[in-house]
């Protein structure tokens, strides 16, 4: 009585699509497409049935087949690409759900949309594509961590880093050592979507940790039907495009003769020497990656990938090695009842770090010195003495501090999850989903400097004989666990037009961190010179550190007739990081869509594709970046050089730890409103919305009244603040035939950020909390928070200039005209976050080439050029401490400053525009189809990262994230070449 | 339709590039044509004298100069001679204050550095520098003339030398002889000794002309350098015994005639002391015609030095400090038996006259 | 459920129960409210900061690096060439309530008393006893309570003479319950007279107590030094006091050190303890910091004194120096030149008073500028070598320990005051004899008669850079009006008169934004 059904699916192109799955509805018969996209269903029973094709990124089509018994039915399904259409799945917290469904704020970047770059750290491949993201990396070392700011952040001294949850296992905001940035242990390459959680709607289920945003991140899964192999390959090479302008070596030599005394003069010498072509190098990565996917019979696909990248940088000695893998498995039993989820992903990055104290001191090493001295003394390196000692103030060798410094870690990472989602034989529309993950990492190093280093000279004195070096170690092992359970209910009721999507679940983390370093804490590993004396002895042999969250959370989500759409949602977090009685809060959204395009009136209204209006308000919560325990007071045991001498003896001093009893959680109320819009057939779509965020109790550190605490300032929540901002995105397709396709993709943010309140009590004198530490005298800082004003806005002198425009040393407007220029006089003066940051991202295929672009820029964000105000002086040249000569930044030739006492560093003229735009990406590619007769595909493609920016920031790059430019390890250009085989 | 959104997309993006561009940031910038303070002065008369130290002599006020913008100005006060276009200066610096008010002692050792002359009229000048520094030209005010009678606390002479065919070196000025001087008055050089008939005049500095002092129409005439006029000699009438004495405060010279008959005629008088253990005198000299003025130069290396005065023979005669309090003074008058000296190491010509007691060590 | 996971603790930090169990708890505890005095945190050189918000730890955060900032950078002793954040303005005489250093000096002080408050609340004889701490261990901590009681009253002597009106807390406030009320100056005198007082019977007595720990000779010089400054802080002189209780340290066994160069040297615990009543020990491989001893070994050494080796320090620092208005004060040879000491710079024969300890060499007293080290005279008083010349443990770190209080200002308060009061000056005279026989190396140097300018004068070369000059020139009238100029006064080449109400610091503005009940001093 049975019969079966075969056919092919394709685009509208006529071009098989293979994985696509097929269903037949009302049952739980299925499969997908195999590489040629054709599929087969036996066993069915005769009569008519809805056959529905479903593939992400294409409309679903559903047909109705008629089976004959003991017949084959054949059909052609044809999908329509929609990528930018509402029926797009996206993923969201706890399951997924289609785009047109979706009330909050809900960005998704999909492989194909990655920036195209060889990349050693996964955020970077979504820089610049979503409006009211920033991800601005930390700089060109491999695997340097970005700085991921989501619509500007909640927080003032808490962190202001999204969550990150991968394939279900949130992360901890913490670092591993031995690694630059934890994320550069996932492989970018098995990644297949990010999903940024922006609005409170979306957002809360994550509850306590979601006023940052929340950052979902999928790895590539299994496609059942034969084994596909791909391999991928690519090469770059990365040279510094830009060096700090400094005086060559001629023109260092002019200007000392010129300002010099016969005694500095005479520290001139005869070579020519770049320094920073010294310690820069054209650097080679190599990156593959090879992935097989398939099925085991019907219902056991599977994904398995390895990766190696092999990544220099651009500064001597730096290198990054990653091998890693992952393995995807997503069987299915019990009829499709019980679906099965694990992910392992696992990578070992090998690192030498390179000494970036070397970057400095290229900018400051007299040019006129050789790289090598013609003896043995310091391992061959030329090197400031005085009167036959080493000169510790004065710069080391650059080179020598590259070379003479070892410092190798091996950090190992896994992450994996095991999902089990079941659904009940009695009630299929129940599904119960038990999610176990980890996150396990390991980071160790090791740093060896030899004894005849410079860097590591005269380290202790012992019995008269002076020990050099340094032969130190460090450990860390962090162990996160991940441990959900929660059902969902799913119910399409015809009768009365409702949809209803219900979760509740619960959730248990602990974060665990087990750490041994090699700092002057009291725990870790002993300080070591060269040759194992010990520098200082620690008390533990390690420190543990753990907290652990707790949750309960829920959401309904409501479609009535298809256009209305009511979500809520509430999350209660317990965290252990607060005192008993604050140690619980709920966190609750709620949000309304109306889908108008369904509308009637609307239905045939061909100029709109889509409407759609949402609106969401909701609140969040944050809790990182504060210490572990201190609602209590720990007393704290010093180290062994910070010991007190009472009678003959030395003891360890306890000192009482600062706490804060009363710390609850920091709390953002998010409203958002969005519409989104989509013409000629979503050829042209976009999303407009506006964002509303408050923050209060900020868990910010505050001062204390003096005599009440063992800290002078201590987190408490205080304050508030907002940010306001309007995001702008629009994709288009202005060209698509056969031949010929260009996408255009623009997005645009506006946010205004003003902190409300930083006291308890509004209180007028109160100028605020300065931070914003730079080089140059100690202790002076340029940047300050204060009510009314933006975060991080520079708190300067206003310099006076010349009728020339010279700027005069030392010559200030005296603001409040009391006749002298102090602190009084110090004003707001702009702002290290933008106004406004866009990003552009175009591509056209024509026949088998491809091209790309990627642009990206910002707005009204301001830098203190620290390099300018540390070295422009001739004090910096001609320093006090005698003996060296300096070199200087040559804009010590527009200005003449002396470089006399401390306020010269507050000029607001070191504040400089660094509003930007950078061609981040510019990418070809030529498809050469199948080859060697095997069904074997190839792509050979190349591109430059990085390929220039415009700007008039006057230092070397205008993305510096702290707002302060000194010594940045420079972003480099990288010209890379790839293929891609497919087969 | 579509290519008009298409190309809004593109202008919109352009247009953010420029705004991103346009300028900004504005500029404070020093005026060309800075305002110069007003300096306006007020006082009664500037006859200044020592023992009204403490009271007010001078008020000076200023407008505030204008820079263009709110500057924070330093202001200095600035004296000089008449007419000498303030080449040297004695300054004061006031911050950014807008007024100052002298008082006598202040006001008399500001000028002081100007080199101006004791107990006469000085013709001076004021004015008001501005500056903000950061290599910008000063700017400064109207000039008010002034004439202040400044007074001196002490002479900046260790002692005076007599030079002239009525002295014992004669017009040698490398020769001079050197006189002593009165502890209760610090501009008083006094001489007590055998004089010729004839004529001498004072020096400051032994082979030099100047400073020199003489009586020109009856009145003591001071020069400071070579381009002064030559002042006329004091004259001794007959030889003999005198004493002479020069006031550089009052600007009067007095003589005396004085008796030395009666006094001892010692063989030898010395120094004797630490550096030579106490053992015996080292011997001084006295002029060829006047046995009572002893004369020595020696070097003391011990970081200081106990001495007296004494006859080579024995303690029978011997001078010291008049007491404890004045045992340091590099002059004086002692008394017979007297403490010991204290003097701090280095070459001295000590000299001292045993009919008076008189002492002066001027060190070399 | 596993609700009971939240409740997580630290694993090597422990809590306040769990340190006041043993004897050796309380010990490490007092060592704290020491080490408060010496170190800027819990981890050396640096880290673990016990301030907040203070830009630099190794500048601004430890007490007595920024104490001198305060004491003597704004008088005619010292001047310094760094553009360290606020530190020009003490010789500017400009400075404001967020000035790091200062920040830095009150917070410390303020800590310093929290941190004696706590620990004399855990030491009450019940709460030992309830720990089950009995016999000697009890009685040690009862010396250790009183110890913290006298480190109390000299944070709150610190804050009324600095600060004049600081915020007040004893161990009868509980912790963070409400806001501190403010203490006029007068208040807080009689509150550190009666404190001081109320221990002088429990301390250790005099030189009995071990080494760097406070005894009666302690209490008893303190109370010395401020009856003689009570005109200035209550406007009630005491100078009979003063007298008696600097004769009590100076009948309690102290004497002099013979050499006086030897007195700030590396090893100064064994050569000079005889002289110390009260120190801030440092040493070079187990106390370590970037303030204090290691600073002044540092800062005030640069071209073109010796090699830092020569010193015993890694490096230059090229900070400090002083003017002539110091190096006047001596006979006019005192002056120093390398050759003058070749072997270990413990003896220069050519100084009359050996006390002078100057760099003339390549300076330039003229003092055209302020921040550059060779305008000025260089001052080696402090040096990280032993008295046979050798070096420190650590190059980096200095072995040296500061004496605050010394007997030789026992001396010169006594003076002062018998001069002040025109009682025993016969008496005053040969305690200030001692003094400049030991100076001098014989009796050459001796005088006579004595005023109260001399004594000051006296007072600037004994005890030069050694934090006590804004007191003096206060207390004598001469800090901020005409009555004395000096080089950069004011931050004028030639000295200018300045704003009385500079004689009192700014309470730091943090502070009075988070308690409402103090207000600020005049003219801040
Ligand atoms: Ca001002
Ligand atoms: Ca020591």
């Amino acid at each position: 009585q049975t019969g079966s059904i075969s056919g092919t699916v394709t685009d509208n192109k006529s071009i098989t699509l293979p994985g696509v799955s097929v269903s037949i509805d009302g049952t739980n018969i299925g499969t997908a497409t195999d590489v040629n996209g054709a599929f087969r269903l036996n066993g069915i029973t005769s009569g008519t049935h809805t056959i529905t094709a479903k593939y992400i990124g294409y409309g679903n089509v559903s047909r109705q087949v008629t089976v004959t018994a003991g017949q084959t039915a054949n059909i052609a399904l044809v999908m329509e690409s929609q990528a930018q259409a509402l029926n797009e799945v996206v993923v969201i917290g706890y399951g997924t759900q289609q785009r047109k469904d979706v009330s909050g704020s809900i960005a998704t970047v999909n492989s194909r949309d990655f920036q195209k770059a060889v990349v050693s750290s996964p955020e970077q491949l979504i820089a610049g594509k979503v409006a009211g993201v920033s991800v601005i990396s930390n700089g060109g070392q491999p695997g340097a961590g970005s700085q991921i700011r989501i619509r500007g952040g909640a927080s003032l001294s808490a962190t202001n880093n999204p969550l990150i949850v991968i394939d279900g296992v949130p992360l901890s905001d913490n670092g591993i050592s031995g690694a630059a940035n934890p994320l550069s242990l996932i492989n970018p390459n098995d990644i297949e979507t990010f999903s940024i959680l922006k609005d409170a709607s979306a957002a809360a289920i994550y509850g306590s940790r979601a006023s940052n945003g929340v950052v979902l991140i999928t790895t590539k899964k299994g496609q059942s039907g034969a084994p596909k192999i791909n391999f991928n390959s690519q090469v770059g090479v990365s040279k510094v495009s830009k060096k700090v302008d400094v005086f060559s070596a001629s023109e260092f030599r002019d200007f000392v003769n010129e300002h010099g005394t016969p005694e500095q003069i005479a520290l001139l010498s005869d070579s020519e020497t770049d320094w920073q072509d010294v310690i820069y190098q054209t650097a080679i990565t190599t990156d593959n990656n090879i992935n097989v996917s398939g099925g085991i019979g019907k219902n056991f696909p599977y994904r398995v990938s390895v990766g190696y990248l092999n990544q220099d940088g651009v500064l001597k000695t730096d290198n990054l090695k990653r091998t890693s893998a992952s393995v995807n498995l997503s069987p299915k039993f019990f009829d499709n009842h019980l679906k099965v989820n694990l992910n392992l992903k696992g990578a070992i990055n090998k690192s030498r770090f390179a000494n970036q104290g070397a970057i400095g001191a290229a900018v400051s090493m007299n040019p006129t010195f050789p790289i090598y001295s013609d003896n043995d003394e310091f391992g061959g390196y030329y090197e400031i003495t005085k009167q036959g000692n080493l000169e510790t103030l004065a710069p080391r060798n650059p080179l020598g501090l590259l070379e003479l410094r070892n410092d190798n870690s091996t950090v190992k990472r896994s992450i994996g999850n095991l999902q089990l989602d079941y659904s009940f034989h009695f009630l299929p529309d129940l599904h119960a989903n038990l999610n176990l993950g980890y996150d396990y990492s390991s980071g160790e190093g090791k740093i060896f400097v030899p004894d005849y280093a410079a860097q590591g000279y005269n380290r202790i004195t012992v019995d008269g004989v002076v020990h050099n070096g340094t032969n130190n170690q460090y450990s860390q092992k962090q162990q996160n666990r991940v441990g959900e359970f929660y059902l969902s209910y799913n119910k399409d009721v015809k009768s009365i037009e409702s949809r209803f999507d219900a979760v509740a679940g619960y959730s248990y983390q602990i974060f665990r961190n087990e750490d041994a370093p090699n700092g002057s804490q009291n725990y870790g590993f002993p300080d070591l010179t060269a040759d194992n004396v010990v520098v200082q002895s620690r008390l533990f042999p390690n420190n543990v550190f753990q907290n652990v969250l707790i949750s309960y959370y829920g959401r309904l989500n409501y479609t009535f007739k298809n256009r209305y759409t009511l979500t809520a949602t509430v999350r209660t977090d317990g965290s252990s990081r607060f005192a008993e009685e604050n140690r619980w809060a709920t966190f609750p959204s709620g949000a309304f869509a109306w889908n108008a395009k369904e509308e009637s009136f609307l239905q045939d209204v061909d100029a709109f594709s889509i409407l759609k209006l949402r609106v969401g308000y909701g609140i969040t919560g944050q809790q990182e970046g504060i210490g572990l325990y201190d609602y209590r007071s720990f007393y704290n045991l010093s180290n062994n050089a910070a010991q007190y001498q009472m009678g003959d003896a030395y003891y360890n001093m306890y000192r009482p730890g600062g706490y804060y009893q009363n710390r609850k959680w920091e709390q953002t109320a998010t409203t958002n409103v969005a519409v989104d819009w989509g013409f000629f057939n979503d050829r042209l779509t976009g999303t407009i919305e506006y964002y509303y965020k408050k923050t209060k109790d900020l868990l910010n550190e505050v001062a204390q009244p003096a005599g009440t605490n063992f800290r002078n300032q201590i987190v408490a929540n205080i304050g508030s603040m907002e940010n306001k901002g309007v995001e702008l995105t629009v994709n288009s397709q202005p060209v698509k035939n056969k031949d010929f396709t260009w996408d255009l993709g623009v997005n645009f943010t506006y946010n205004t950020n003003k902190i409300t309140q930083l006291t308890i009590a509004p209180d007028p004198n109160y100028v605020g909390a300065r931070f914003g530490n730079i080089s140059g005298g100690t202790g002076n800082s340029v940047l300050i928070n204060s009510v009314n004003n933006p975060r991080g806005a520079f708190y300067v002198y206003q310099q006076v200039y010349n009728s020339e425009g010279k700027p005069l040393d030392g010559v200030f407007v005296d603001r409040n005209g009391d006749g002298i220029v102090n602190d009084n006089d110090l004003y707001r003066y702009k702002s290290i976050d933008p106004k406004a940051f866009f990003g552009l991202s175009t591509s056209v295929a024509y026949k088998k080439w491809t091209a790309g672009l990627v642009l990206r820029g910002s707005i009204g964000n301001y830098l203190y050029n620290n390099v300018f105000s540390n070295t422009a002086t001739l004090r910096n040249i001609f320093n006090p401490v005698g003996g060296y000569l300096n070199n200087a930044s040559t804009n010590l030739l527009e200005t003449g400053f002396s470089g006399a006492g401390d306020t010269y560093f507050s000029s607001d003229y070191y504040v400089q525009n660094a509003s930007f735009l950078r061609i981040d990406n510019i990418n070809v590619g030529y498809n050469f189809g199948k080859i060697f007769n095997s069904g074997a595909n190839l792509r050979l493609y190349g591109n430059v990262q990085n390929a220039y920016v415009f700007t008039k920031y006057k230092g070397l790059d205008p993305e510096v994230n702290s707002g302060i430019d000194n010594n940045f390890y420079p972003r480099p250009r990288t010209f890379v070449l790839g293929l891609n085989l497919d087969f | 339709m579509k290519s008009y959104i298409f190309k809004s997309v593109i202008f919109g993006v352009i247009a953010l590039m420029l705004w991103s561009c346009k300028k900004d940031e504005t500029r404070v910038v020093v005026a060309d044509n800075v305002t110069a303070p007003v300096l306006e002065a007020t006082y009664d008369n500037l006859v200044l004298t020592e023992d009204k130290q403490t009271e007010d002599a001078l008020q000076l006020t200023w407008e505030k100069a204008n820079y263009g913008y709110a500057a924070a100005v330093s202001y200095s006060i600035e004296i000089a001679k008449k007419d000498s276009s303030f080449a040297r200066v004695a300054s004061a610096d006031m911050g950014s204050d807008n007024e100052r008010i002298f008082t006598v002692g202040d006001l008399n050792s500001l000028i002081s550095q100007l080199n101006v002359k004791g107990f006469e009229e000085n013709e001076l000048e004021i004015r008001i520098k501005a500056d903000i520094g950061g290599g910008v030209a000063p700017v400064y005010s109207n000039v008010i003339p002034v004439t202040v009678t400044p007074y001196e606390d002490k002479p900046p002479y260790q002692t005076l030398y007599l030079v002239g065919d009525a002295t014992p070196g004669g017009w040698d000025n490398g020769k001079a002889s050197p006189v002593y001087r009165d502890p209760a008055d610090a501009f008083v050089f006094t001489y007590t000794g055998y004089f010729n008939a004839g004529s001498f005049k004072f020096i400051a500095k032994p082979g030099a002309w100047t400073p020199m002092w003489g009586i020109t129409d009856g009145k003591v005439a001071f020069r400071a350098t070579e381009a002064d006029p030559d002042p006329g000699s004091f004259s001794i009438p007959a030889a003999g015994y005198y004493t002479v004495s020069l006031s550089l405060k009052n600007n009067t010279f007095t003589m005396q005639p004085y008796d030395a008959g009666g006094k001892t005629v010692y063989e030898s008088i010395g120094i004797i002391g630490a550096f030579n253990g106490w053992g015996s005198t080292e011997a001084m000299t006295h002029y060829a015609n006047d046995p009572h003025n002893w004369t020595i130069t020696h070097t003391f290396t011990e970081p200081t030095t106990e001495f007296k005065f004494r006859i080579a023979a024995d303690w029978s005669a011997n001078w010291g400090a008049f007491d404890k309090p004045t045992q340091t003074n590099p002059y004086g008058t002692g008394k017979s038996g007297g403490e010991n000296y204290i003097i701090p190491a280095g070459t001295y010509l000590i000299i001292f006259n045993d009919m008076t007691f008189e002492y002066v060590f001027v060190k070399q | 459920s596993c609700t009971k996971d939240l409740n997580q603790s630290p694993q090597n930090d422990i809590t306040a129960d769990q340190v006041y169990s043993t004897p050796l708890g309380y010990t490490q505890a007092m060592a704290k409210i020491y080490g408060s005095l010496a170190l800027s945190g819990n981890e050396g050189p640096a880290g673990n900061n016990d301030l907040q918000g203070v830009p630099d730890e190794g500048n601004y955060a430890g007490f007595l690096r920024t104490f001198w900032y305060l004491q003597e950078l704004p008088t005619d002793e010292a001047l310094i060439a760094w553009g360290d954040a606020g530190l020009q303005d003490f010789k500017n005489m400009n400075w404001s309530s967020s000035n790091p250093a200062i920040v830095g000096q009150y917070y410390r002080l303020m800590y310093e008393v929290t941190l004696a408050n706590d620990f004399i609340r855990q030491s009450a004889d019940d709460k030992v006893s309830s720990r089950g701490i009995s016999g000697a261990d009890a009685e040690k901590i009862r010396q250790f309570r009183s110890e913290a009681r006298f480190l109390r009253a000299f944070a709150y002597w610190a804050l009324m003479d600095l600060f004049g009106n600081p915020p007040f807390v004893t161990e009868n406030d509980v912790l963070g319950a409400s806001l501190p009320r403010q203490i006029s100056r007068a208040e807080l005198f009689t509150y550190v007279e009666s404190e001081l007082k109320a221990i002088e019977g429990e301390l250790v007595d005099a030189r009995a107590n071990e080494y760097g720990r406070a005894d009666k000779g302690a209490a008893w010089a303190l109370l010395a030094r401020l009856y003689l400054n009570a005109k200035v802080y209550t406007g009630t002189e005491r100078y009979a006091d003063a007298m008696v209780y600097a004769s009590k340290v100076i009948d309690a066994g102290y004497t002099l050190h013979d050499n006086y160069r030897e007195l700030l040297l590396a090893d100064n615990n064994q050569q000079a303890r005889n002289e110390f009543i009260f120190t801030i020990n440092y040493d070079g491989l187990n106390t370590k910091g970037f303030g204090g001893m290691t600073f002044f070994t540092h800062a005030s050494y640069g071209d073109p004194m010796p090699p830092a080796n020569d010193l015993g320090v890694d490096s230059k620092w090229s900070g400090i120096r002083t003017a002539p208005e110091l190096t006047n004060l001596f006979p006019d040879d005192g002056r120093t030149n390398y050759d003058d000491f070749p072997e270990n710079f413990t003896d220069n024969t050519s100084a009359v008073d050996k006390r002078a300890q100057f760099w003339f060499q390549g300076m330039n007293p003229a003092i055209p500028a302020l921040t550059t080290f060779t305008d000025g005279i260089g001052v080696l008083k402090y040096r990280n070598l032993n008295s046979d010349g050798s070096k420190g443990k650590d190059l980096g770190h200095s072995d040296a320990d500061f004496p605050v209080f010394r007997l030789a200002e026992m001396y010169l308060i006594y003076a002062e005051a018998a001069v002040r009061t025109n009682t025993n000056i016969g008496t005053a005279v040969g305690y200030i004899n001692l003094l400049r026989q030991r100076a001098y190396g014989n009796a050459s140097g001796n005088v006579t008669s004595i005023d109260a300018n001399f004594i000051l004068q006296e007072r600037a070369r004994e005890l030069y850079w050694e934090g006590v000059r804004r007191t003096d020139l206060i207390r004598y009238e001469r800090f901020t009006s005409s009555n004395y100029l000096w080089a950069w006064k004011g931050g004028v080449k030639s000295g200018r008169e300045t704003q009385s109400f500079r004689t009192l610091y700014p309470l730091p503005s943090a502070d009075l934004t988070v308690n409402p009940n103090l207000k600020q001093n005049p003219g801040y």
